[in-house]
């Protein structure tokens, strides 16, 4: 729709008679001339008169259009969206009402005294004004696009808290995106919110509300504050089937000033209890919970992780997915493959120790290995293999792209060249040259492990103090690396080159390379105690990776196929496309039989349970536009401009065509 | 200081006796011929007539002489020798005139037929009037007597323009009536038909008649010096259209070229003298044409 910045110049329009009163003044004053005879005009003159007549007519449009446009331009006009319902997209006060439907929002009290604010609000809006009323949680959605008052109350009140975490950013980009819809005198941003400060955590830089917006901002308190919940948890997805305890750990929080004792957090899987433990949280401090459960079977194991006080009860539900042994190919030279010392040798002790190792190895001659070979493998070790067949070359690059992990060890049989062409890839790095520790080092010292990404999954059990001396191993020699920018590092040596590297290709699986293969003549590292977990985190890591997440947040992507059906924690079955989750609860997968083959963990943001707040005003300063007050008055003139601009060039391009065109064809009208 | 040539036509056009514009500028012309009129040699008296320089001094009646002391010389009928019809076109499109402080085509054609009527019957030679538009309007017979020429006179002045030219027509209807062969002067615009003046021209011509054809335009029509767009109506007709000088006139000068063309050409073949005046012409010039003509014809 179109409207006018200043409707009243639209009163120029009337110049558009101009060029015909014009016209009529100051046209030729055609005299009657007697003359002898009109013989000798025959045939020309009526044409010619016909021509003047049809010339002068288009003149006397074209003149009048002209004016008439100008008088538009100057009106300044620019064009809307198309109107809602009522139609009011212009006004002289547009407010973007966005509530708060978080988790948060759920707390006792929280949630009305949200409705009662933003009803209060949209009660007190002047008249002529236009509202948009946003709904939002860890994404921000409009409910009721710009209108009346009435009609975003009407909407409010069916509005209600969902479970998911807490995006204000998201809000606000929403809000100020929706203001920049409509031109309005004054433009405000009314935020009924719990003013979660981890809302604002993943605020984009330097981002801030477009000039002329105001931000108000209306804290909402529950009756009574939070005491504890859970604001952070490390639960395992998969594990191999080793009977081993796997640590479950949770962090609690009090946001309270007092102390809370008795507070009971157990652990149940499959429906039966397993641990539970009673602590205490200090004030204004968190802990952690830790349980060490055993997952036995192979499969999916259930559970819920329950915290109870006095007047709260919260659930955190996980499913752990306990695999088989992991399968490990090793790919190696023929002439190593069944070697008893060297690499072969280490890496094979290593993975099979004893019959109930929870890895499976089988190695593979790289001249006889075959894609069959591959296919049941959840781990490749490419170990110092110099060249491979070009049909074993894709069977190792279609079982990466189909998520396998791949261990490579380049030794002293691998060249460069070789390595690129098979494995680059995927490969984090290439290959330079093979250096001897000694020649670079003083004394003939042995290179160290000097640099350890802890946060790495690989290096999760060496996060403990003392928990594994990587300084103990000495290095000497090692392939110097090259173009592993792409590469995420979680070992370096001492003189800053890469000693563990990893990739990980989109849609695909994980690749780690060790630049020194476990070999006495290479270093000492097999000879080490961080040697074996390090190997088998590493083998784990790589498995797993690949494995399906068992657990998700509220608002994910539940994946689903075509021809199993998947059943929320309410019961409702549903089937054919990936599901949203939209509350927190254990969702089962089962096949067309009904045999459940996948259950989703489903929870709610573990951010949400955290209620520190960010004070209003700081909330205000951080998103508001420095110059608010300059431009709050101008604001509607600024986005009519930006509407407007364009739009109103293009009539004054038109005018200037028609002044062309004007001149072309007066230059062809017959004036005597 | 220099003589003019030729009579100011604005000067002439002051005059309002027409008698004496004829006589003034046949008169001058006469003077500047220094030759006498042509005269017969009859034996019956027709009348007196004043001396005029050029007259043989032995044609002077000394009795008449001694009785009025004034000098007359005696005129026989036999002295007309030639029978002049001046054939003036009186139609609408006459009436134009360009300047409205010049003649009109039609006071040119006046003042000329005066001119040479005036000259003529002073020469001794029988002049006629005839005046037509679309038909014959008055016909004055070829006479000599010095009445006569008031009599020619008289008409002209009071002869107002009429109606649509039809050339063609009238000069078949005065063919039939000029019994006695002569000169045919034809005074006109012309704007008819241009084959059927031929035809008519080529009957004068077949009965014996010598012809002589003032073709009388305005210097606008010659020239079309318009530089306004106009409403022009025609004369004739009535009828107006719309103009645009400076688009048409290319076509207009060429459609009058064509149109001048043909009429010379038809006078040509019947071989008719044929002369373009437009109003700004000097009357003397059509006296010479006439002298010229007479002095062919004996």
């Amino acid at each position: 729709m179109m409207s006018f910045r200043n409707p009243s110049l639209l009163i120029g329009t009337a110049a558009a008679i101009l060029p015909i009163i014009i016209y009529f003044i100051t046209r030729d004053r055609i005299s009657v001339i007697p003359f002898s005879t009109l013989r000798f005009f025959a045939g020309t003159s009526a044409s010619l008169v016909r021509r003047k007549k049809w010339l002068e007519t288009l003149l006397l449009a074209l003149r009048a259009l002209l004016c008439a446009l100008i008088a538009i331009a100057f009106a300044r006009p620019f064009l809307q969206k198309k109107p809602d319902a009522s139609g009011k997209l212009r006004a002289d006060q547009a407010v973007v009402v966005a509530v708060d439907v978080s988790q948060s929002m759920a707390r006792p009290g929280a949630w009305k005294h949200a409705v009662d604010k933003a009803d209060e609000v949209l009660a007190a809006l002047p008249g002529g004004s236009i509202v948009s009323l946003i709904a939002f949680d860890q994404a921000a959605r409009t409910e009721s696009n710009w209108g009346d008052a009435s009609q975003a109350r009407t909407k409010l009140a069916t509005l209600q808290p969902a479970a998911a975490g807490t995006d204000l950013v998201a809000a606000l980009r929403k809000a100020d995106e929706s203001l920049a819809e409509v031109a309005a005198d004054k433009k405000k941003v009314v935020l009924v919110s719990d003013l979660q400060r981890v809302g604002v955590s993943n605020a984009a830089s330097g981002w801030k509300l477009h000039p002329g917006v105001a931000l108000q901002v209306e804290p909402i308190s529950p009756d009574s504050p939070s005491t504890v919940g859970i604001i952070g948890a490390n639960l395992p997805q998969s594990v191999v089937n080793d009977r081993l305890p796997h640590p479950v750990t949770v962090r609690i929080a009090n946001a309270t000033a007092q102390p809370i004792k008795d507070v009971s957090i157990g652990l149940a899987l499959t429906g039966q209890p397993v641990q539970s433990q009673k602590i205490a949280v200090p004030a204004n401090q968190q802990l952690t919970a830790s349980f060490r459960p055993t997952f036995g079977e192979v499969g999916d194991h259930a559970g819920t992780i329950t915290l109870k006080t006095e007047s709260t009860t919260e659930t955190l539900y996980l499913n752990v997915n306990v695999l088989p042994r992991i399968r490990v190919a090793m790919l190696a030279q023929d002439d190593e493959a069944r070697s008893a010392s060297g690499a072969p040798f280490f890496l094979a002790r290593a993975i099979q120790p004893a019959a109930d190792s929870p890895f499976e190895l089988k190695v593979l001659p790289a001249s006889s290995a075959t894609a069959a070979d591959l296919a049941n493998a959840s781990v490749l070790i490419v170990l110092d293999v110099a060249t491979i067949s070009p049909e074993l070359k894709q069977a190792i690059a279609d079982f990466h792209k189909h998520g396998g992990g791949i261990l490579l060890l380049p030794g002293s049989k691998t060249q460069p060249a070789s390595f690129t062409s098979s494995f680059g890839e995927f490969a984090p790095c290439q290959l330079r040259r093979v250096l001897l520790a000694s020649d670079t080092r003083k004394g003939g010292a042995k290179a160290l492990i000097t640099r350890v990404d802890l946060e790495h999954p690989i290096f999760e059990i060496f996060q403990k103090p003392h928990s594994g001396d990587f300084s103990a191993v000495g290095i000497d020699r090692y392939w110097e690396v090259t173009d592993s920018q792409l590469s995420r590092v979680p070992l370096r040596l001492d003189d800053g080159r890469p000693f563990m590297l990893e990739k990980v290709s989109p849609g695909g699986g994980s690749c780690v390379l060790i630049a020194s293969p476990p070999d006495p003549a290479w270093n000492n590292f097999p000879q080490r105690a961080i040697y074996l977990p390090l190997l088998h985190q590493t083998l784990r890591y790589l498995a797993i990776r690949g494995e399906q997440p068992t657990t998700y947040q509220v608002g994910d992507l539940l994946p689903l196929t075509a021809e199993n059906s998947l059943k929320d924690p309410a019961g409702q079955s549903h089937k054919g496309v990936p599901l949203i989750a939209a509350a927190p609860g254990l969702y089962t997968m089962t096949d067309p039989s009904g045999k459940t083959v996948f259950t989703y963990a489903v929870n709610t943001p573990f951010a949400e349970a955290d209620t520190a707040s960010i004070p209003a005003d700081e909330l205000r300063a951080s998103m508001e536009s420095p110059d608010q007050d300059d431009a709050t008055a101008g604001s509607g003139l600024v986005s009519a401009n930006l509407g407007s601009r364009e739009f109103w060039s293009y009539l004054i391009g038109v005018s200037l065509v028609l002044v062309l065109v004007e001149l072309f064809v007066s230059n062809k009208v017959p004036r005597h | 200081m220099a003589q003019p040539k030729y009579l100011n036509l604005a000067t002439l056009s002051r005059i309002g006796n027409l008698q004496l514009l004829a006589k003034t500028v046949v008169e001058g012309f006469v003077l500047g011929l220094h030759k006498s009129p042509f005269h017969g040699s009859s034996v019956e008296f027709s009348e007196y007539r004043p001396y005029a320089a050029g007259d043989e001094i032995k044609r002077i009646d000394w009795k008449l002489f001694a009785k009025v002391d004034r000098y007359y010389v005696k005129q026989y009928e036999a002295e007309t020798n030639l029978v002049c019809n001046i054939l003036l076109d009186c139609s609408a499109s006459m009436s134009y005139k360009s300047d409205p402080k010049g003649l009109s085509k039609f006071e040119y054609g006046c003042f000329l037929a005066a001119c040479l009527a005036h000259f003529m019957i002073g020469q001794r030679d029988a002049t006629g009037l005839v005046t037509f538009d679309d038909k014959v309007r008055t016909v004055i017979p070829p006479k000599l007597t010095p009445t006569h020429l008031r009599r020619i006179l008289t008409e002209l002045e009071d002869t107002k323009t009429g109606e649509k030219t039809q050339v063609a027509g009238a000069m078949n209807q005065l063919a039939d009536g000029l019994k006695r062969k002569g000169l045919v002067v034809l005074i006109s615009d012309l704007l008819d038909d241009v084959d059927s003046i031929k035809a008519a021209l080529r009957r004068f011509r077949f009965q014996g008649h010598d012809m002589i054809i003032f073709h009388v335009m305005d210097n606008a029509e010659l020239t079309f010096p318009f530089d306004r767009m106009m409403q022009m109506q025609d004369l004739e007709s009535g009828q107006s259209t719309l103009v645009a000088p400076q688009s048409m006139r290319e076509t207009y000068m060429k459609q009058l070229g064509n149109f001048l063309h043909s009429i010379e050409k038809a006078a040509g073949d019947v071989r008719a003298d044929y002369k373009l005046f437009d109003t700004n012409t000097p009357l003397e010039i059509a006296l010479s044409e006439y002298l010229y003509k007479r002095s062919q014809l004996g």
